[in-house]
């Protein structure tokens, strides 16, 4: 298949945590807002001035400075992003808008605080407590949480603007690049797909991590491309899989997939298009500060929701995601040292198989990914392993 | 008639040249290889001795009362559960705890321990009548579970005061957390079985214990309802979802805000407790008693102020409760036994006799050093402050675990009882310092520091925590700027397979050799084997 | 008189029984006894082992 028009850019712009359109950006006069987890509402970051960016580790090396600050027994993205700001690689940064809700990702904020590490004279942070289930009450809480540590000191601080109209433009833009994936994603449930998962999760990943403002124009082309795109003519892929996990901001884990040619159809892990790339709806009877907030509880997919509707709505969602996207099996992932991912990646990789019938592979992974063999080896397998279930049901296999 | 007495005079002369031996030989001299059980009981002067014997039949006293109560239900529950084992080991475990004490150390710590032992022997008895594993089919103890609430062993059981009607039972605290303090092996078993079902061995062996006693279907199975929670981590978070597989009851999540001490997160603490009174209402059948409340926060009240009193006892320069019976004890009277008006009684007399000691200006231990110990102590060397003390005159005046639930409750008014318990809970076990944000932990500690007198700090590094290790540069470099002397003691909470006693004891000889430059008091102490004992 | 000597007698000799398995940690090395062949039948016990 042609490459992609902009596919060298955006691989170029992932390899910096700071990199050129968060730059411009910064110059034209936006507020720079890291966060790391869905739990903060990303639309809420975009308002007025103000412009996220899903913060990222590219090429990271060694880990020694957070080796010594934390544990080794920390999750490599939480040390990574602590080793990157450690190395000045984050003092873009304007304000750091965290939650309370991973025990790890929570203490790279606090040691940021502790430690003066952000070079920044305008560097503030904000950090929210959320629930782990759904309730009235549990909604008002999120809800103030979100509008007194994150929007509140935006607005006084740095004077964002956080009204009610600016949260609505905020997710007209969201809305709009929303729309673009969901069109990209249509075309993964193709029979011979004319996006890759690579190019898909690298798309992803610079409408995470660059300013809306400044990646919408490439998005709009490059969704140009893709209509226009046609595939290879012969399907190389010899299975589909929908991967679910944690955070997974390397696209090498794609090119392994890749290698063992296994089509990514879904990507239902942090970083991922599902949740967080999917059009929010807003009516005009309600402040839309409310409606997002609720929005992003119910479609949370964290593990650490702990209510039994939550529990039910993962693995309904990854049913209906298998069902809707025609993958042959499930990949559960988990970043080494997650708690959260640990567990669910366990219980689930039986539950998946047993309960739902639907052949799944657990795995655990380094935060980089790069030159992974076991990865490799254990995809490998499972790919046969679900080529076999093919031929034995009765369907070909690919060649 | 001669042979016998000639026997015991023998008998009583190898106990004296023992004694002798022993205090020149050192307390290590006293254990048995591998095991470290007793060769014989301490001899701790005629007063002390005379008193740790008649506790110690107190102990026995109460054990058998427990057994002869329900005899074939405790020999069937001693058989089908592994973690119940454990509690044949607890007269050792109380020798342990008490290692070295004299005056009213001992005298307290013999004290909270046999109420302890009381509590749990009670407790024990509700388990077994109503756990459908022991009685299948059985109406009775069907009937006994509608009154039987299980809530999460870390969630404190105060709110069931207001269900007097009701037992609220800290649903892993009995199969899981006591044994782990009495025998340190008891968790392997089950640590093991989580992994062989695919669990990573990096997360804290509390939860995976857990999931462990899950899988093996090894919870006694009791109870109308569940309150299940995220206390204290996310850990336990996540174990929750594989144990409600086993448990099969009706579960609300108590979701227990983080960021305690905003004022921000109040409402919704309480508002979570409303939820959790009408689940625990339309459950049980029973309304909601305000009043059994109020007597029981009040008890409560006055429970915490015998422990501000010890703790004011413990910064004078002869602190007279400290150590592992001390901390252990809160954190049960916390969890377990808050507003429970024979707790109340064991701490007033237990009070009466420390406040004794100190007036009398009496110290009946070596002290070389005054320590804070802060993070989460070992679970799998429960005695380790008893090893600190006999060994390098180490004194634990300060433990960050046993400083939890602090704030006074006002029963004044609904409302002010549910601000109180929502605190109550928010502050708890665990959560006080590793939750609200990491200045709370760090601030804490230097406070704490001066406010003891303190000449050094024993930081437990427990290495599966991540909540913790992810900020454990950040007590080194306070320690450094302050130049206070602070040694790291690796550990793994309850899994002894992965860091030992030895190993632990060995963090803290380095240090006090090579950093502190000291001689220990007991040499005999400094490295011994004791890889099997309990 | 003779119950007095009676009870004396048996007072007595609970408290030599008593304060012998005290002092010796009698108790404790008889639980130890017991361990083995407990943990034993533990192992070797069915069990309904699932996630």
């Amino acid at each position: 298949m042609k490459d992609l028009k902009h596919i060298h850019y955006y691989e170029q712009l992932l390899e910096q945590t700071a990199n050129e359109l968060i730059l411009k950006e910064k110059e034209a006069g936006g507020v720079a807002v890291g966060y790391t987890c869905y739990y903060v509402p990303e639309v809420l970051l975009n308002c007025g001035n103000a412009f996220s960016i899903r913060l990222r580790a590219p090429n990271t090396g060694s880990l020694d400075i957070s080796q010594y600050y934390m544990s080794s027994f920390i999750c490599g993205y939480t040390r990574a992003l602590f080793e990157r700001v450690f190395e000045g690689g984050m003092n873009f940064l304007d304000f750091y808008a965290s939650s309370d809700t991973c025990q790890q990702m929570v203490r790279v904020v606090e040691n940021i605080r502790e430690l003066e590490l952000i070079n920044n004279p305008r560097f503030g942070w904000g950090i929210i407590d959320a629930p782990l289930k759904i309730s009235p009450h549990g909604n008002r809480l999120y809800t103030e949480q979100v509008r007194d540590h994150i929007l509140k000191p935006l607005a006084e601080n740095y004077g964002v603007d956080i009204s009610d109209e600016a949260v609505r433009a905020a997710v007209r833009e969201h809305n709009e690049i929303c729309k673009i994936f969901e069109e990209i994603s249509e075309m993964r449930k193709e029979d011979n797909p004319r996006i890759t998962p690579r190019e898909f999760h690298i798309l992803c990943l610079v409408s995470y991590s660059c300013p809306n403002a400044q990646i919408l124009p490439y998005l709009r082309e490059t969704l140009e491309d893709l209509r226009a795109r046609e595939a290879d003519a012969n399907n190389r892929w010899r299975a589909r899989v929908v991967v679910v996990g944690s955070e997974l901001d390397d696209y090498d884990f794609d090119e392994i997939m890749e290698n063992a040619r296994c089509y990514v159809a879904a990507d239902r892990y942090c970083f991922g298009s599902i949740p967080g790339r999917q059009q929010i709806p807003l009516t005009d009877d309600e402040p839309a500060l409310d409606q997002v907030c609720r929005y992003y509880l119910e479609t949370n997919q964290c593990p650490r929701f702990m209510s039994h509707e939550k529990i039910q709505q993962r693995r309904d969602l990854v049913r209906d995601l298998v069902r809707d996207y025609r993958a042959d099996g499930l990949v559960i992932e988990q970043a080494k040292f997650c708690d959260f991912w640990g567990y669910e990646r366990t219980l689930n990789t039986q539950v998946m198989q047993e309960e739902y019938g639907i052949p799944t592979l657990g795995i655990d992974r380094e935060y980089v990914v790069r030159g992974s063999g076991q990865l490799a080896t254990r995809m490998q397998a499972f790919v046969e392993s679900l080529e076999i279930k093919k031929i034995q049901k009765g369907g070909g296999a690919d060649e | 008639m001669n042979k016998v007495s000639e026997k015991l005079k023998n008998s009583a002369s190898n106990a004296i040249s023992t004694r002798a031996r022993i205090k020149k030989k050192g307390a290590a001299s006293n254990l048995q290889d591998k095991t470290a059980i007793q060769k014989h009981r301490e001899w701790r002067g005629p007063q002390d001795t005379a008193f740790d014997y008649l506790q110690w039949c107190r102990l026995w006293g109460i054990l058998i009362k427990w057994a002869a109560s329900h005899p074939v239900q405790n020999v069937k529950a001693v058989w089908r559960y592994r973690w119940m084992f454990s509690y044949l080991t607890v007269p050792s475990f109380f020798d342990r705890l008490c290692e070295g004490q004299r005056g009213a150390g001992l005298r307290g710590a013999r004290n909270n321990l046999n109420y302890l032992a009381s509590d749990v022997t009670k407790t024990l008895t509700t388990i077994f009548s109503a756990d459908m594993h022991l009685h299948p089919g059985s109406k009775k103890a069907e009937e006994l579970n509608k009154k039987i609430i299980c809530v999460d062993e870390l969630l404190p059981n105060l709110l069931g005061k207001g269900f007097p009607g009701c037992k609220m039972i800290l649903f892993q605290e009995y199969p899981m957390y006591l044994p782990s303090l009495i025998n340190q092996h008891s968790p392997v078993h089950y640590i093991e079985q989580s992994e062989l079902y695919g669990l990573p061995a990096d997360v804290c062996p509390l939860p995976s214990f857990e999931a462990g006693l899950a899988i093996e279907d090894d919870f006694p199975k009791i109870g109308c309802c569940m309150l299940t929670s995220n206390m204290p981590c996310d850990g336990s978070i996540m174990t929750t979802m594989l144990q409600e597989r086993r448990i099969d009851l009706p579960s609300q999540v108590l979701n227990v805000p983080l960021r305690w001490k905003e004022d921000e997160v109040q409402d919704y603490a309480v508002d979570e407790i409303k939820s959790a009174i009408e689940f625990l209402e339309k459950h049980t059948g029973q309304k909601f008693d305000w009043d059994a409340l109020a007597e029981g926060c009040e008890i409560w009240n006055k429970q915490n102020e015998c422990k501000f009193e010890k703790w004011d006892l413990n910064r004078t320069d002869i602190p007279p409760h400290t150590g592992s019976s001390a901390w252990l004890y809160r954190i049960f009277e916390h969890q377990a036994v808050a507003g429970e008006p024979l707790a109340l009684k064991n701490d007033l007399k237990v009070n009466r006799i420390l406040r004794r000691q100190v007036a009398a200006g009496k110290c009946p231990k070596t002290i070389r050093h005054r320590a804070v110990l802060w993070n989460t102590p070992c679970n799998n060397y429960a005695n380790f402050n008893n090893w600190l003390l006999n060994c390098w005159g180490i004194e634990s005046v300060c433990e960050m675990i046993d400083i939890h639930g602090t704030d006074l409750i006002d029963t004044g008014s609904r409302e002010s009882m549910l601000r109180g318990l929502a605190d109550h809970y928010q502050t708890s076990t665990m959560r006080a310092h590793t939750k609200g944000g990491s200045e709370v932990m760090l601030d804490s500690l230097w406070e704490k520091y001066e406010e003891y007198n303190a000449d050094m700090i024993i930081m437990f590094d427990q290495i599966s925590c991540k909540g913790v290790g992810a900020i454990n540069g950040l007590f080194e470099e306070g320690a450094m700027k302050r130049g206070i002397p602070m040694v790291r003691v690796r550990q793994d909470l309850m899994d002894p397979t992965s860091i030992t006693r030895r190993e632990m004891r060995n963090d803290v000889n380095v240090f006090m050799q090579s950093v502190m430059n000291e001689e220990p008091v007991d040499p005999s102490l400094v490295e011994f084997d004791d890889d099997q004992s309990w | 008189m003779k119950a007095l000597k009676i009870l004396i007698g048996a007072s007595a000799a609970f408290f030599a029984l008593t304060a012998a398995i005290y002092w010796f940690n009698l108790d404790t090395k008889a639980v130890k006894l017991i361990e083995k062949p407990m943990m034993k039948h533990y192992d070797s016990m069915p069990r309904d082992s699932r996630l």
